[in-house]
């Protein structure tokens, strides 16, 4: 549902059934898949999907792969509040309209997001597994924009994101009048915002930034699937590639004795998923697997490959990606500073094959002599990240996780990203 | 069952329900892709994907459910609900559903060819082995696929179409010992896959290569403001913003730059847009039920129109303008090479890896399977490099727009050289 300036512009749900089947044959996967969820349509998919590998022959005889085999059994289901109902879902959106209509007039428009998605799964396999999982993921967003000093139009926007359906989400009024106040100051501020100077800059990356940089600039490079197609991590297993205070974990579906935002207890190949430490303590230290490269690599099976949709295949895909705390107070980290920016939020993020990677930042400041200054216009940050990562001096005892968006890879699929405040030397564009 | 029938039969029961407007559209999606892994034929994917779409207006107040689940009982209660809970939706007199439409249209191939499927495959593993090796395409596909869309309103309006097209794309990077390039990538649909080798579409022969020259990159060095030469796919990130500056929703929040810009030079007298109807694969279907309109959008320059779905140009009181997804810049008559020659200080950009531009065009982005070019020359492959700029000022700092271009289906498009970038 989707509210702009008192409109109700969209009013929407998308509910979608089908089935999928995917063999391996003398080397070669066959995959079918219709909408739809009758049983009878299993066989009719399977037997489509062996004449798919069998058709694969065209190219060629290849060694049959000898896949590594686990199973797992089990039924894992989120049970969160009573969901939202449509009317509960539209009075919350007009609340939340009329509030900020009274409290920020000068706001030139205002929008409100409200989504949740869940994903059911039932995965049988020829190696045992029966899996049913549920998948369910809840998005806000509240996006306010004004008219800039120039006439032109600056915006800035708070995302809310959690397992769970939108019940599930603190989205208390107190609590939401505090999240639009910060909002609103922060536009405020970005509203006479100065460019960033582009180059290199200690920055100081907040938790949600951190999220990002442990999920594009070491994720992408540690899946096995981007290792082998030939990834610069692919010769740095055992090498320090961090800063000894960087511990970096894909968690499956446990951190710190909760459940995580995105759980995976068992991939689409009905693999039992474990936790992948890729970083520990800045040593390169292991990449994320599906069966097919656990067993070209020789390495331990980890319960990464997931697929998005009924069309999809399983692909190696992380699941709660974080950069684990420190000790470092965020205060103090900032005092530390003379001269660069503290980045607050950021939009989207790309990888690398090289390990350059970017993400765009839309709330920013200047930091002088330890001293927060003038918000920055939106930039983009971006790095080697093992430069960058080598870089780090300062890690935060602050953590925070979040799920809303896509992580991109052939397919969309629901990930988490988490971590601490930290300091590190990157590049920032600017003039 | 036909999906003209089942169209009627589900129009029917929404108005049977109590709907006083209703839209149904019936959606099926097949696709027959062969997918290359690591440089080897890897999978073969069949899939089909069949939904519908029911949109229902009660007292000026609307709500939209989508579907695959085809059971009459599920049907009914889908139906039942969506009558309950659009009366939680507050009234809208904006709220309507196309009428007096009509469009009948079969395009493209509208049966796969399995055995083209394989060859093209075949084609594009054995150019990379022997002429490429060093590059790895770690991920690619050749592809059949077609859509059937039935559209039916209560208001009278009839579509349909039927558009098939076949498709290849890879993703990969060059790699020499312990060094590689940076990840690229090039897709496109076509009607017609056997004519020419599938190396020779979209790019793909050229990317390969040229990442072979991007293995060995340098930093730019220091800052200046200097020019691009944009490649299509590169051109593509600005049209997105630009389009979105003219849609409904980014009228409706009053965010667009050019809201009061009809008629107006809004760009160089070098640029010029048309929608690309004729485009492999693309459905000339707009989402809110019209045939999508054939415009030039910018002529010379000048903005045209602006682009307004039905809702929100009953909302802001403004022409309704039926746009679809598929554009075309015009080609222009500078050569691609004299482009580089006329370079003072520059690069060539293949890809441009950011965030989404700001509101009013202003971004920064780092560029990737990028060339340095200094006096006319172009150089070392670059790496750690951005560009900012503002979108809106890059369309009207076009300097030159080349003869040649890359059509993708939904996209053709030069090569535009643009001044005024600041590199960092």
């Amino acid at each position: 549902m989707m509210m702009v300036d008192g409109s109700l512009t969209d009013n929407a749900a998308s509910h979608s059934v089908g089935t999928s089947a995917r063999v391996c044959r003398d080397g070669y996967w066959g995959f079918a898949s219709e909408s739809s969820g009758v049983e009878a349509n299993s066989q009719k998919l399977l037997s489509k999907a062996n004449r798919n590998a069998q058709a694969m022959s065209a190219f060629g005889s290849k060694q049959p792969l000898n896949l590594p085999t686990s199973h797992y059994r089990g039924e894992h289901i989120f049970q969160g509040k009573t969901p939202f109902t449509k009317q509960e879902c539209i009075d919350w959106l007009q609340t939340l309209d009329g509030l900020c209509r009274d409290k920020y007039p000068k706001l030139s428009s205002m929008q409100f997001f409200l989504s949740s998605e869940q994903h059911n799964k039932h995965l049988l396999t020829s190696t045992d597994s029966d899996v049913y999982s549920s998948v369910l993921r809840s998005e806000c967003m509240c996006i306010f924009s004004i008219e800039g000093k120039d006439g032109q139009p600056v915006e800035l926007y708070d995302w809310i994101s959690g397992k769970g359906g939108i019940a599930d989400l603190d989205l208390n009024l107190s609590v939401m009048e505090q999240r639009l106040d910060e909002l609103y100051q922060h536009l405020m501020a970005k509203r006479e915002a100065v460019p960033a100077v582009g180059g290199n800059h200690t920055l100081i990356f907040a938790p949600t930034l951190t999220g990002m940089l442990a999920h594009e600039a070491m994720g992408h490079p540690c899946e096995a699937d981007i290792v082998q197609g030939g990834a610069a991590t692919c010769e740095l297993l055992g090498e320090q590639v961090a800063s000894d205070l960087i511990t970096m974990v894909d968690f499956a579906h446990h951190y710190d004795g909760l459940e995580t935002q995105i759980p995976v207890y068992a991939d689409d190949e009905g693999t039992p998923a474990n936790d992948v430490v890729m970083i520990d303590k800045g040593v390169l230290n292991g990449f994320m697997h599906s069966r097919e490269t656990s067993a070209e690599m020789e390495m331990p099976l980890t319960g990464n490959a997931r697929a998005y949709d009924i069309n999809d295949e399983p692909l190696i895909r992380m699941r709660n990606t974080a950069i684990l705390p420190g000790t470092d107070s965020y205060n103090d980290m900032i005092e530390g500073v003379e001269q660069g920016y503290l980045l607050l939020s950021s939009s989207n993020g790309q990888a690398d094959s090289t390990t350059e990677f970017m993400f765009g930042v839309d709330l920013g400041y200047e930091i002088k002599n330890g001293k927060l200054g003038r918000a920055i216009k939106d930039t983009t940050v971006s790095g080697k990240a093992m430069d960058v990562l080598r870089s780090v001096d300062a890690v935060a005892d602050d953590m925070q996780w979040e799920c809303g968006g896509y992580c991109g890879k052939k397919q969309m699929m629901l990930v988490s990203v988490g971590g601490p405040s930290l300091r590190a030397t990157a590049h920032l564009g600017g003039e | 069952m036909d999906a003209e029938v089942f169209a009627n039969k589900l129009l029917a029961k929404l108005l049977e329900a109590g709907f006083e407007q209703a839209a149904v559209t019936i959606g099926t999606d097949s696709l027959d892709e062969l997918n290359i892994n690591q440089n080897q034929a890897s999978l073969f994917r069949s899939s089909e994907k069949r939904k519908f779409t029911l949109i229902g207006i009660y007292q000026q107040r609307l709500i939209t459910e989508t579907s695959s689940v085809i059971e009459q009982d599920a049907i009914d209660a889908l139906i039942k609900q969506m009558f309950v809970d659009v009366q939680t939706a507050p009234p809208d007199p904006a709220n309507a559903i196309s009428s007096r439409q009509q469009l009948k249209v079969e395009k493209g191939p509208q049966k796969p060819s399995l055995a083209v499927l394989t060859d093209k495959t075949r084609e594009l593993i054995q150019h990379r082995a022997q002429k490429v090796p060093c590059f790895n395409i770690k991920e690619g596909y050749v592809r059949f696929k077609h859509s059937v869309t039935e559209m039916l309103t209560s208001e009278g309006s009839h579509l349909h179409s039927s558009v098939g097209s076949y498709g290849v794309a890879i993703f990969g990077c060059a790699k020499q010992g312990e060094k590689n390039s940076s990840s690229t990538y090039n897709s496109g649909e076509c009607d017609d896959l056997a004519d020419k080798p599938a190396q020779e579409r979209f790019g793909l022969s050229e990317l390969m290569h040229e990442a072979q020259n991007q293995i060995i990159t340098q930093p730019i060095g220091d800052k200046f403001v200097g020019e691009v030469i944009l490649s299509p796919s590169a051109a593509a990130d600005l049209l997105d913003w630009f389009l979105f500056q003219l849609s409904g929703h980014c009228l409706m929040t009053g965010d667009s730059v050019y809201k009061d810009s009809v008629g107006e030079l809004i760009a160089s007298p070098l640029l010029t847009i048309s929608s690309y109807l004729e485009g492999a694969g693309v459905e000339p279907i707009t989402h809110d039920g019209f045939p999508a309109a054939d415009i030039e959008l910018v002529s010379q320059g000048r903005l045209n129109y602006l682009l307004p779905d039905l809702y929100s140009s009953r909302k802001l009181g403004i022409e309704h303008l039926p746009s679809g997804d598929a554009w075309c810049i015009a080609p222009g008559e500078t050569a691609r090479s004299e482009m580089v020659g006329s370079v003072k200080r520059g690069a060539i950009v293949n890809r441009l890896s950011m965030g989404d531009p700001a509101k009013n065009g202003d971004f920064s982005g780092v560029i990737k399977n990028s060339f340095y070019i200094e006096d006319g020359q172009q150089k070392h492959a670059l790496s750690e490099t951005m560009i900012s700029g503002n979108v809106g000022k890059m369309l009207k700092n076009i300097v030159a727009v080349s003869k040649e271009f890359r059509d993708t289906g939904s996209f053709s498009s030069p090569w535009l050289q643009i001044s005024g970038l600041h590199f960092s």
